[in-house]
């Protein structure tokens, strides 16, 4: 991500001291856990850049759902604003804050993409990704069926729930491989821990990409 | 209360190893949704109306007391009786003292959610009443001695050779393997126990406070037969169904046909208030209405989870459900299955009996955007979660959850410094250098719990350089171009 | 003798709702007359008066979405094509007896004249077991909504709710003029019909929307029609 955006002339700082915002703790159910990170979150954040991120779940948790999460801390709802609205997914920062679809990428292969759920339904972006990646040099973009579907990662699900989460994934898994794509393209780490984890296991010679690391590639 | 510890993982198990199953599932909401989605593109307001129905809804939820007491009122001028029912052993009692009164030998059931959630036919039968399932598809499943699988279609889960296997036999006949002949035969069964049926149990899809008219949305025509033909008439229905206004019925009935079934209008709709006065020629002499609380008041209590009370049963969320796709209604141990079963059961049952419900979602969020009244389920799941944490912090349970507990606030205890955090992932490096069997890229081989994400996946290696380290050393290049 | 259920429930339910400093909940009807809300989804509705008008249109309309639900119209202008129809259809169903509600327009069309010189037998009984016997049942659409091809019945001491129900065909004779639209048309059409039916002697306990024959797909989600109710329906939409 660095790489890209550096390539389009942004100019970027990485805080050291940042860890997490909390999300594993929220979606199992320990609020009080997830306040305590997201406190942290948001006075280490709370500055006058760009926030930009590359995870639609962690995005979505500092732009919606920390406001659910201190609903009966009013004192919080100032900087939450603050912050959430500085806060950008990294392909919503792009198309949406810098107005650019064509970031100089070359890759001539076929990809297809996968709606992470977080990023869909909860931030709504869905053409920004897609933008980017038709504008990349060389790429042979095919949608997969059902791309919006669920890969079955939902954090702990995949752990607590672990042949439920993979029965999921075979059919995510089923739907790439028809596409007859090299690679599969998604905006969220934990989407594609599960899909590339799976492919990997089963030895299936499909990449799994991070969006940023696509268009990042300047490979033939 | 008929769910004893509901275990997900246990009852999933077989449903994701039963291939037919799979065939059944993948089919059947593969064609509701394509139904569904065909149904809402001609409407060109349809996000308005998903709207004014929530609004409705609750509206209506925020003032029941108000719109319960206008019910009863109404319905009682209609010459109907209503009956309140706290939870589901009085439900029964009071259907069963109506059966008594009336000296019933035979119940017809049209479909109903709320009978199956307070176990009627068990009762009926218990007491020497004969009580038959009407509606095709519960027909099936009774022969069978199952529960539903689907709100809306419950015997999905059967092939047709299962259910021509069932006739069979359990109605010693011939062995028919066509839908045809199957309904036939069931149609020919089901009309004699209908003329002799001493009283008629239904649900309700609404209640109009406004008017005391009771709703009944169906396909089949045995809900109308079973409250036309018996002399005795019951309703039960969850006291969360009532809607404000007669008009109002417009609104709700064009949103359900299309969420549930992907059609304009299912093929009969029964307006009912009261029973049928002394000069028709049919209908039934009694109309009783069972109002239904059983737990629904104290979610009603619950300003984070009141909107579970807007449900209206249509089983979009279940066919939309990457979840349900894979387990099916089975596996969630109760009545009430899929995105909703999963907010209303642990509601209802409580979190002893249906603990791993709210887990057991992995918060996509597409329920929320097809369900009709835009209830927003993940949201509510994420509070049960809460709650169950909360819960078993204060009853100090020894269990799985405590290990979850620790490992969540170590954990997080770590994630509050960024030094522990980086001495971590470099221990992580380390570490799995010996436990690594991998072939150097990948990890497959974990400790517990996450030994479960190795059963089936790999898990890309921590870097010997983290980013942060990466970083002091790119931070400082110049900006291309 | 203790609290009963009733008041347990809306005391709990009471308690859920309202927080202390709440203002005391007031009558309903300051609820009904929220018309501002209800804007957006009634711009299609007409009032009751405006019922005649382009019928063409709406006949159309009303016979594309019958067609797709199973169902068969057909447009009639005189008793002399209402013979005609019901002499086919007899024929071919080898029907022998039949139900009917007796209409001021099923009596002018002398429907039952007809069938009898036919050979058909009117069953006059009320015995549930003669009733199901009936091969046709017979009945006037009191409305009609032409975007889901639906027939709206409703019933009173002369039109029984079982002769629309119980025989395995089910005629009924729609006059043009009562097609409406939509559902909400209907429905503001209805209502008033419907409130001073209930605040008379005599309300409407039965309304029924009837749209095309009774079905299921519980097996295997295969389309089978005529489960309980009828599978064959008919309408003659009578158009002078």
């Amino acid at each position: 991500m660095v790489e890209v955006l550096r390539r389009i002339g942004v100019d970027l700082d990485f805080l050291g001291d940042q860890t997490c915002c909390g999300q594993p703790a929220f979606n199992s159910g320990y609020h009080s856990d997830a306040k305590i990170l997201a406190k942290r979150f948001l006075s280490l954040f709370d500055r006058d850049d760009y926030i930009v991120c590359p995870s639609g779940s962690c995005t979505s948790m500092v732009k919606i759902f920390y406001k659910e999460l201190f609903k009966n801390n009013p004192e919080m709802h100032e900087i939450i604003e603050r912050v959430s609205l500085r806060t950008h997914e990294f392909s919503d920062f792009i198309v949406n804050v810098l107005k650019m679809k064509d970031v100089g990428a070359y890759y001539a292969g076929k990809v297809t993409y996968h709606d992470s759920c977080h990023l869909l339904r909860e931030l709504k972006i869905k053409d920004e990704p897609r933008k980017l990646i038709n504008s990349v040099k060389g790429i042979d973009f095919i949608e997969m069926n059902n791309s919006d579907s669920c890969c079955g990662f939902g954090g702990t699900f995949s752990i607590k729930f672990p042949d439920v989460s993979v029965s999921i994934l075979d059919e995510k898994l089923e739907n790439i491989i028809n596409t007859g794509a090299e690679a599969v393209v998604s905006a969220d780490m934990g989407c594609l821990m599960q899909i590339g984890g799976a492919l990997k296991r089963r030895k299936i010679p499909i990449e799994t990409m991070h969006l940023a690391e696509l268009l990042a590639s300047d490979r033939g | 209360m008929g769910l004893y510890r509901h275990d997900f993982n246990k009852e999933s198990d077989k449903a994701l190893k039963d291939e037919n199953l799979q065939k059944a599932l993948r089919f059947t909401t593969d064609r509701f949704r394509e139904r569904r989605k065909t149904a809402i593109a001609e409407v060109d307001n349809w996000e308005d109306l998903r709207s004014i129905a929530r609004e409705i809804k609750k509206e209506t939820i925020s003032r029941l007391d108000t719109y319960l007491e206008l019910l009863e009122e109404n319905i009682v001028k209609n010459g109907g009786i209503v009956h309140w029912a706290k939870d589901a052993d009085e439900a029964t009692k009071i259907i069963l003292e109506i059966a008594l009164n009336g000296k019933v030998k035979s119940v017809v059931k049209s479909k109903s959610m709320a009978t199956e959630e307070i176990e009627l036919n068990h009762a009926l039968n218990n007491a020497g009443i004969e009580a038959i399932e009407t509606d095709l598809g519960e027909y099936i499943i009774q022969l069978a001695g199952e529960t539903p699988s689907h709100i809306i279609a419950p015997a999905i889960h059967k092939t047709k050779e299962d259910i021509s296997k069932l006739f069979s036999e359990k109605l010693k006949i011939p062995y028919y393997t066509e839908p045809e002949d199957l309904t036939r035969i069931a149609r020919d069964k089901l009309r004699q126990k209908f003329l002799m049926a001493d009283m008629g149990v239904s649900g309700a899809n609404f209640a109009v406070a406004e008017t005391g008219t009771i709703v009944i949305v169906e396909n089949e025509g045995n809900a109308r037969l079973t409250t036309t033909l018996p002399r005795i008439h019951v309703a039960l229905m969850g006291l969360e169904k009532v809607i404000p206004r007669f008009e109002d019925l417009a609104l709700f009935l064009s949103i359900l046909a299309r969420s549930a079934t992907g059609q304009k209008m299912s093929s009969y709709v029964s307006l009912i208030s009261g029973p049928k006065r002394k000069s028709e020629k049919d209908g039934p002499e009694e109309f009783h209405l069972v109002l239904l609380d059983n737990g629904r008041s104290n979610i009603l209590a619950s300003d984070e989870t009141r909107e579970s009370l807007y449900c209206i049963r249509c089983g979009a969320c279940l066919n939309i459900c990457p979840v349900y796709r894979k387990v099916g209604g089975h596996s969630y141990g109760w009545v009430y299955s899929g995105p909703i079963g999963a907010i209303i059961s642990p509601q209802l049952l409580g979190f002893d009996k249906a603990p791993d419900l709210p887990f057991a979602s992995s918060l996509c969020g597409a329920c929320k955007d097809v369900c009709p009244l835009k209830i927003d389920i993940p949201k509510v799941l994420l509070e049960l979660r809460n709650r169950v944490i909360e819960e078993n912090r204060k009853m100090n349970r020894v269990g799985v959850r405590t290990f979850e507990s620790l490992g969540i606030k170590l954990w997080r205890l770590s994630m509050q410094s960024p030094r522990v955090y980086m001495a971590l992932i470099t221990l992580a490096y380390y570490v799995q250098k010996l436990w690594n069997r991998g072939n150097g890229h990948n990890i497959t081989l974990l400790p517990p719990p996450f030994s479960q994400w190795a059963k089936n996946r790999d898990l890309p290696v921590f870097a010997k350089k983290p980013f942060r380290k990466r970083w002091d050393e790119i931070k400082d290049e110049q900006v291309w171009e | 003798m203790g609290i009963s259920s009733r008041d347990k429930i809306l005391n709990t339910i009471k308690r859920g709702i309202y927080r202390p400093g709440d203002e005391k909940t007031d009558a309903p009807e300051s609820i009904f007359h929220k018309e501002a809300d209800l804007h957006n989804y009634r711009r299609e509705t007409r009032t009751a008066q405006n019922l005649v008008q382009e019928s063409e249109n709406l006949i159309e309309n009303f016979m594309n979405e019958l067609t797709k639900v199973n169902g068969i119209a057909k447009v009639i202008n005189n008793e002399d094509q209402i013979k005609e129809y019901l002499s086919n259809l007899t024929a071919e169903s080898n029907s022998k007896s039949f139900l009917v509600w007796e209409t001021a327009l099923i009596k002018k069309l002398k429907v039952i004249e007809y069938l009898e010189s036919n050979g058909l037998r009117l069953i006059k009984s009320h015995d549930k077991e003669q009733l199901a016997k009936a091969d046709i049942g017979i009945t006037e659409a009191d409305y009609a909504i032409a975007d889901s091809g639906t027939l709206v019945l409703f019933s009173n001491p002369k039109k029984p709710r079982l002769v629309s129900l119980i025989a395995p065909v089910h005629i009924a004779i729609l006059e043009s003029k009562k097609i409406v639209h939509n559902i909400f048309q209907l429905f503001q059409i209805v209502k008033h019909e419907y409130h001073q039916e209930m605040r008379g002697k005599n309300p409407m306990r039965c309304l029924t929307f009837i749209t095309g024959p009774s079905r299921t797909a519980d097996i295997e989600l295969n389309l089978t029609l005529g489960v309980h109710g009828p599978k064959e329906v008919h309408i003659l939409i009578y158009n002078k």
